[in-house]
């Protein structure tokens, strides 16, 4: 990379530090694809969230644990979680974006697939995460969507939903609410929720702060649940 | 539309369909960040989106050390114009090969020459990167001689070194004499508070209304 420029008579005063930032050998540059690329020029803050989201979900999941993240688009959340939490499978229907995963995120912590979650049978996890998933999913559907992910992790595991709130959907963007069919209330979300998790705690989210306070005034839901019925 | 749709997968795949086509490649530094640390997109953002709502939002605002870029869409989303000022030609080449925009604009330059114009907002995410053995004076010189009359400065300090209080004592007393007033904010994981000490990860001053800068010139 090109050295820092001369500061020119103002020696103390340095470039942006360059010479600790080159990556990794042999990883590549990132790519941020349409998906990402879209957030960053249209609603940037958009990126903010995701990840402050995913950060969210790894603090919570914790360490030396695999983690499935269903929905993962480009990847870049999964990596989140490959590298807080040791390992991730990221799955998602859409190929391009999954081929952006792949580019950027080789190593031998994470993997992904792609494909239809409903039809797949990724294995068993500690964690399954999701995030802006539930709420493109027909609400006839979205029964099994749930089940799928208790079934998808261990007897003690846990599984975080990440969908933007109904009464959020005010301030919604075209692109956002276009693929919204399946948009949940706080109580509709931890109901659905309860009825495959034992313990089901609820969240809410305002811009990247996610916090315990009041559900109806949150623009995003985060719902945790706790130990899967299937085994009571 | 949803009853010429039979699944979710061609639900998706119409809204990609309205996406365009706007993929970047990141350059050297925010591709090594990404793989060392994810994280840290998240934490830069979130300084951003502070800064932004402090002081951008219909000011043109000026970026001291943008480095490749990254902070720019958010910073400049609701200003009034931005540009992102680096010395490292590397890092402004992948910030217009990216974030070039008509209210973006990047410049290479030495960080402390004075200024072609002035500007609403300055904001520095981390002086530490920027001002290596330098005084805070100086950078707060450089700062003030770029702002309006009514400007505002939104200046962060990372503290994770063990010279943590005494870095934060001595931006403080620079910026004191500075501005008309100035805000002392902390930012743990992302949450900016209001406990400005060394328990901070990163802290925030911003600065409001420079004061006369005469005996600087």
């Amino acid at each position: 990379m090109t050295p820092p420029a001369s500061t020119a008579g103002n020696a103390p005063f340095s470039a942006t530090q360059a010479s600790s930032s080159n990556p990794p050998e042999g990883m590549p540059p990132v790519l941020l694809g349409r998906y990402v690329g879209y957030w960053f020029d249209r609603t940037p803050r958009r990126a903010l969230y995701c990840a402050s989201y995913y950060k969210f979900a790894a603090r919570l999941i914790g360490r030396e644990q695999r983690v499935l993240d269903v929905g993962c688009s480009e990847g870049l959340g999964t990596w989140l979680l490959a590298n807080e939490c040791g390992s991730a499978l990221g799955i998602d229907p859409d190929k391009a974006a999954v081929q952006v995963a792949r580019q950027n995120w080789r190593d031998p912590r994470i993997e992904f697939t792609c494909g239809d979650f409903l039809a797949a049978e990724p294995g068993q996890y500690d964690a399954v995460v999701n995030f802006d998933v539930i709420e493109h999913i027909f609400p006839e559907h979205a029964e099994d969507f749930l089940a799928r992910l208790a079934e998808n992790i261990v007897a003690d595991g846990m599984a975080i939903v990440g969908t933007p709130s109904l009464q959020g959907q005010a301030y919604a963007s075209d692109v956002s609410k276009a693929g919204h069919v399946n948009v949940y209330s706080g109580e509709r979300l931890e109901a659905a929720m309860r009825r495959h998790f034992r313990h089901v705690f609820m969240f809410a989210a305002n811009d990247e702060v996610v916090h315990t306070g009041f559900l109806p005034m949150a623009h995003y839901l985060i719902a945790v649940g706790c130990i899967r019925r299937t085994t009571c | 539309m949803t009853n010429e749709v039979v699944t979710e997968i061609e639900l998706w795949s119409r809204v990609t369909d309205m996406l365009g086509d706007v993929g970047k490649r990141l350059g050297p530094q925010w591709s090594s960040r990404l793989h060392r640390d994810p994280i840290q997109l998240a934490l830069t953002l979130a300084w951003a989106k502070f800064a932004a709502k402090m002081a951008c939002v219909g000011r043109s605002v000026l970026e001291l050390g943008c480095d490749e870029g990254i902070r720019s869409p958010i910073l400049s989303e609701h200003a009034d114009g931005y540009v992102g000022l680096d010395s490292n030609e590397a890092a402004i080449a992948t910030a217009e090969a990216n974030w070039n925009s008509p209210r973006r604009s990047f410049v290479v330059g030495p960080l402390l020459r004075g200024p072609q114009r002035t500007y609403q907002s300055v904001v520095c995410h981390d002086v530490r990167s920027i001002c290596r053995g330098a005084s805070y004076e100086s950078l707060l010189r450089t700062v003030v001689t770029h702002l309006d009359s009514d400007g505002l400065c939104v200046l962060g300090l990372s503290t994770s070194e063990d010279t943590a209080q005494d870095d934060i004592r001595r931006l403080s007393d620079a910026c004191a004499p500075a501005f008309h007033r100035v805000l002392h904010f902390g930012m743990n994981d992302g949450l900016v508070h209001t406990r400005c000490t060394p328990a901070a990860e990163q802290v925030i001053l911003l600065g409001i209304f420079p004061q006369s800068t005469e005996q600087d010139h």
